[in-house]
């Protein structure tokens, strides 16, 4: 079993640096969970919690239902990967794997089965002789995970463990990260400030800012239902665009002399809620903004004339960003649209999908009937 | 890498280190220790392996809380070893650059912090700390600070590299020059 609890958990380092604030989340056995923020956000700072390297100022962790503040690292049955896929150079693939069993003074064919397993799952069975220096990149980060596998352990804690590695590599190693989890089904919890790796690779992500947990969901539900502007504008590239406005009485909003006009079930919702005649910002994805006559025909009222700033072909599609009403938005349009910087374009707004976010609290505006598809 | 010394502090053991070193960097020596530390001279080589690397592989395999401090050979003429040796236990573990750990240890120890000031103002002469205060008040930029200075801006970084020759400390980064303003200023 690998269950975390994390009750309102808090980091403040001397000089009340608040790093953590009110941390709280369930980790389910099994589960691969992301931790997603910018630098600085406090995702690595949790992570050496649950790991037991840094001390949990407020706060309980639990682990299989044994509270953990005070055990020690090595008593907390957990594995770690770092992102330096550091090896012991002196040490073949074999040694550098069984090390950490062999300081828990293992019996030796306990050792080798337990070696011979984990090389067996990451196709490592014919490098077992060979010293780190023989070994490629992707070979190394494998043996890497390697030694976290022999361990057995409850719960995997990575801490970015890809970001050292090449475009390509990175993309190959997510993959193969993915299937390791399908195969042995450990409790990860996983730390990137790749919000690709988070959606690729997550049942579940923690967005994180500035200590405070922004949103925890499936990578659907953070997707397509941001909680707030940070997660609207963290998730997803290129960004959300985000339009500064007002809505009307009269179910439109405004941005200086573009009036666009909101689907009913939208309107009633924001009038409902008191946001009439309020100051308001405006959330649509870039593969929500079209230039196809069947959309701009079904939404006449959000078609708008925008100026290309810059298009960028990137081979199956373009990203066009244009400025309109003083303000710059990126839209993502099929490659083979002709559009050239300066161009004069006509771009609608698919309605159904835009959010609404209210400008003093930063959270989105709740629809009615929202009902959040589990992608899992 | 020139020759450096790595400090390492283990919670409770360091029994299983001493192996390690030996593969780890050929020909290092331990020229001293306590309990709970070890301070490891690492001969320049050709190849070297990154501290912060060992760093990361004691800790996965150890899981205890770990300290790696990573100090030039001119460190050493800033604190004896036994207030290194003292210091490093009530700092948080993690891994430390020599300049973030001097400022971590000034903020954390004020007698040390002392010790440090003097042994700087004996190794140093004031024209060279002066000239890293202003360093610093034209935010690292040489050509202005060198001008304000009326030296060449050849000999502001021939100056430079002659502070971190004698202390160890890189006054080329943020942190090393911050060391100067927290004691100096």
């Amino acid at each position: 079993m690998g269950v975390l609890s994390f009750k309102g958990i808090k980091k403040i380092y001397d000089g009340n640096v608040q790093a953590v604030a009110d941390f709280n989340l369930e980790v389910q056995d099994k589960e691969f969970i992301v931790f997603v923020g910018p630098s600085g956000c406090g995702k690595s700072t949790t992570l050496r919690m649950v790991a037991g390297l840094e001390d949990i100022t407020e706060g309980e962790l639990v682990i299989d239902g044994r509270r953990v503040n005070n055990v020690p690292p090595k008593d907390r049955n957990i594995a770690m990967v770092f992102q330096s896929y550091a090896l012991y150079p002196h040490m073949s693939v074999f040694d550098n794997m069984a090390f950490g069993l062999k300081l828990r003074k293992r019996p030796k064919d306990e050792i080798k089965k337990r070696v011979d397993d984990a090389a067996q799952i990451l196709g490592l069975q014919d490098l077992l002789d060979r010293k780190p220096k023989a070994l490629s990149g992707g070979q190394r980060q494998r043996v890497a995970l390697g030694r976290a596998i022999v361990r057995n352990a409850e719960v995997f804690l990575m801490d970015e463990p890809l970001s050292n590695l090449d475009a390509k590599l990175r993309v190959q190693m997510r993959a193969e990260l993915i299937k390791l989890h399908e195969r042995i089904k450990t409790t990860t919890i996983y730390v990137t400030h790749d919000q690709i790796e988070a959606m690729t690779m997550a049942d579940r992500i923690v967005v994180m800012n500035d200590g405070y947990i922004q949103q925890v969901g499936t990578p659907s539900e953070v997707y397509d239902y941001p909680n707030n502007l940070f997660v609207g504008g963290f998730i997803g590239t290129p960004a959300m665009n985000f339009i500064k406005g007002r809505l009307d009485n009269d179910g439109h909003f405004i941005i200086n002399k573009t009036k666009i006009k909101l689907p009913k079930a939208k309107w009633d919702n924001l009038k409902e809620k008191g946001y009439a005649n309020k100051e308001m910002v405006f959330g649509i994805r870039p593969e929500d903004i079209h230039d196809d006559n069947v959309v701009k025909e079904t939404y006449p009222d959000a078609v708008v004339n925008f100026k290309v700033d810059v298009a960028e072909l990137l081979g199956s599609e373009t990203n066009i960003t244009a400025k309109f009403e003083e303000q710059l938005v990126i839209a993502r349009v099929d490659a083979r649209t002709d559009i050239n910087i300066n161009d004069n374009i006509e771009l609608v707004f698919d309605m159904n999908k835009s959010h609404f976010f209210d400008p003093e609290t930063q959270e989105r505006v709740r629809e009615k009937d929202e009902v959040i598809k589990r992608n899992k | 890498m020139n020759q450096h010394t790595i400090l390492i502090h283990a919670q409770h053991t360091l029994k299983p280190f001493k192996s390690l070193f030996e593969g780890f960097f050929p020909q290092a020596q331990i020229h001293y220790e306590t309990p709970k530390t070890l301070f490891i001279n690492i001969p320049q080589t050709e190849e070297p392996e990154n501290p912060e690397d060992l760093y990361h592989l004691l800790l996965s395999d150890l899981e205890e809380k770990i300290t790696l401090i990573n100090m030039p050979l001119a460190g050493s003429a800033l604190l004896s070893n036994e207030l290194f040796a003292k210091s490093i236990p009530a700092l948080p573990s993690g891994y430390y650059d020599y300049e973030t750990f001097l400022i971590e240890v000034i903020k954390h120890f004020p007698n040390i912090q002392t010790v440090i000031k003097r042994n700087i103002a004996s190794i140093l002469n004031p024209t060279l700390i002066s000239n890293m205060i202003a360093l610093g008040k034209y935010n690292l930029n040489v050509s202005n600070a060198a001008s304000a200075l009326y030296v060449h801006r050849n000999t502001l970084i021939y100056r430079m590299d002659s502070v971190k020759e004698k202390t160890g400390i890189d006054v080329k980064q943020f942190e090393g020059l911050m060391i100067f303003y927290l004691l100096f200023r």
